[in-house]
């Protein structure tokens, strides 16, 4: 996984594009730190290997 | 009778929720004197706190006269009856715009109905006094709130009160109200708890009913109270509690009470100290408060989770990719009305790739596996609530093991791993004389909200966690 500060600003920048979010030329600077701040985060999230059975926490029920 | 609250006044600053309700239930004093006490408390102490955003005036009146004529009809009263509180301003008022310490809410319609939990208060016959301030949207940890201005520590008005539930937490440490509500997602109860000295209980997730909270992060979000002892604190947990099929995560379990059982001790519990990330991410007075109550328990043995660091992580990617996505739409079209502190939190947030959010999720079910198999071995665990007491207000950046990291949202970096999996804690202050407060937290497995608050109950009656209005203000 890529955390490099161009990776990141190109992530920014498409998937904002991508899901109608625009971000202001005033956040752009702020957005990105925080974006790197994620990234970081992410790196450990998606860094464990996990069986296929390991299901997301929530959990879609009908029971009520 | 609370210990510290034996000889207050029960209509002034420092009495205890079930004295007030026990004086007005002999007739000592009317719920109408408690009400306008804490008003006129609210009126003289909160422009040096700025806890309040809203006083609810006619309604408290109104609802302590209705407790008064049931006492003249010789009625049987609610077991709150007549004791004042108030809610962080996230929970739906009847009548009342529910700001969720934003801006961007003032244009909503006021609230049709009360939120689950003040509807539970207002059956319970507590009086409404006001709704507090907090962290905009509860993403924070200090209740800095550019809107509103920010919460100031009652121990030390240059401090945070902490947050996102500050003024919960402030209205109780200033004496203004003996009970308040909050939430807590990843520390919003536990880290002001802490910073404030008194007690709040986080209980399991999907224990009580969020209807009428403005959400934040709802595979997180949790509801709950704040007071100034153990006895108060199960009280109002325990009237809290019951199944609402209006919130998708209330597990809709029967009631549970606690307060019927802090007399029972702490003899056949097996209790343990969390070491680990839990030692590593605090300051030494943290810990030194943390050993204070490890030593009152006779607790020997230090247990580790695993992966804290990962679980952190996960719930921080959940928190900012959810929360991004609740509030895309103001995002997209107006983010400069949202809080300066949060604005490019949010933003990005709502830009988290699937695969992250989807592998913190996935992780989530694993790391619960893990530490519940970890509660088969002991009921109650220990750990600070926060790193270190109440920073000054403006902190920006701060020292934790050994790196100089963002303060604001480091804050929960003890709570936050907690939470995740939605383990039950009451937090606890700890006595410290002469100090800002440090909290612990104590915390259980899930649904045993009760052996949480037992631990509690002994460490208040060894006078190790004790809760007291903050001098120069009771």
């Amino acid at each position: 996984m890529k955390t490099d500060t161009q990776t990141l600003a190109d992530l920014v920048e498409a998937q904002s594009a991508a899901i109608g979010l625009p971000i202001p030329h005033a956040h752009r600077a702020g957005v990105l730190l925080n974006m790197e701040r994620l990234a970081q985060m992410a790196v450990l999230a998606t860094g464990f290997p996990l069986e296929p059975e390991v299901e997301p926490a929530p959990v879609f029920s009908h029971e009520r | 009778m609370s210990a510290n609250t034996l000889q207050a006044d029960p209509a002034g600053p420092s009495a205890g929720a079930l004295d007030t309700a026990a004086a007005i239930a002999r007739g000592d004093i009317t719920a109408t004197t408690a009400a306008e006490a804490a008003l006129a408390r609210i009126a003289a102490l909160d422009p040096a706190i700025n806890a309040f955003t809203a006083i609810t005036r006619e309604r408290a009146l109104a609802e302590a006269a209705a407790v008064d004529a049931r006492r003249k009809r010789g009625e049987t009263l609610p077991p709150l009856a007549g004791v004042p509180y108030c809610v962080k301003n996230l929970f739906d008022v009847k009548g009342m715009v529910t700001l969720a310490g934003s801006k961007i809410n003032r244009d909503h319609a006021p609230a049709s109905s009360d939120a689950f939990l003040v509807e539970r208060m207002n059956a319970a016959g507590a009086v409404l006094v006001g709704a507090v301030n907090m962290d905009e949207y509860a993403y924070g940890f200090t209740t800095e709130n550019t809107h509103y201005g920010p919460t100031r520590n009652p121990h030390d008005t240059t401090r945070v009160a902490g947050g996102s539930s500050g003024g919960s937490a402030a209205a109780l440490a200033s004496g203004m109200t003996p009970l308040s509500l909050g939430t807590d997602t990843n520390g919003s109860i536990r880290v002001p708890s802490s910073f404030c000295g008194i007690f709040g209980i986080k209980p399991t997730y999907g224990r009580l009913s969020r209807r009428g909270a403005f959400p934040f992060c709802t595979s997180l979000d949790h509801v709950g109270p704040f007071a100034r002892s153990v006895a108060d604190l199960a009280a109002c947990y325990d009237l809290l509690q019951g199944p609402d099929d209006a919130d998708p995560a209330c597990a809709g379990r029967m009631v549970e009470t606690t307060r019927d059982q802090l007399g029972k001790g702490i003899g056949d519990l097996r209790l343990g100290v969390l070491g680990g990330w839990f030692e590593e991410n605090a300051h030494d007075d943290a810990l030194s408060a943390r050993d204070t109550v490890v030593k009152a328990l006779g607790i020997t043995r230090t247990l580790e989770f695993p992966e804290v660091a990962r679980a952190r992580a996960s719930a921080f990617l959940i928190t900012a990719s959810e929360s991004g996505n609740l509030h895309f739409p103001n995002l997209a079209v107006r983010p400069d009305d949202f809080e300066p502190l949060i604005q490019d939190r949010l933003l990005a947030g709502a830009l988290v790739p699937a695969h992250w959010l989807l592998s913190a999720q996935r992780f989530r079910s694993w790391y619960r596996a893990r530490v519940l198999e970890i509660f088969r071995e002991v009921d109650v665990v220990i750990a600070p609530s926060t790193p270190f007491p109440a920073t000054p207000i403006g902190t920006d950046t701060i020292e934790i093991n050994g790196r100089e990291v963002p303060f604001r949202p480091s804050v929960g970096v003890l709570t936050q791993p907690v939470s995740f999996i939605g383990l039950p804690v009451v937090a606890a202050p700890v006595s410290r004389p002469g100090k800002l407060p440090l909290g612990v937290q104590l915390i259980a497995a899930p649904w045993r909200e009760d052996l949480a608050m037992r631990v509690a109950a002994h460490l208040e009656a060894e006078g190790v966690c004790v809760s007291t209005v903050a001098a120069g203000t009771g």
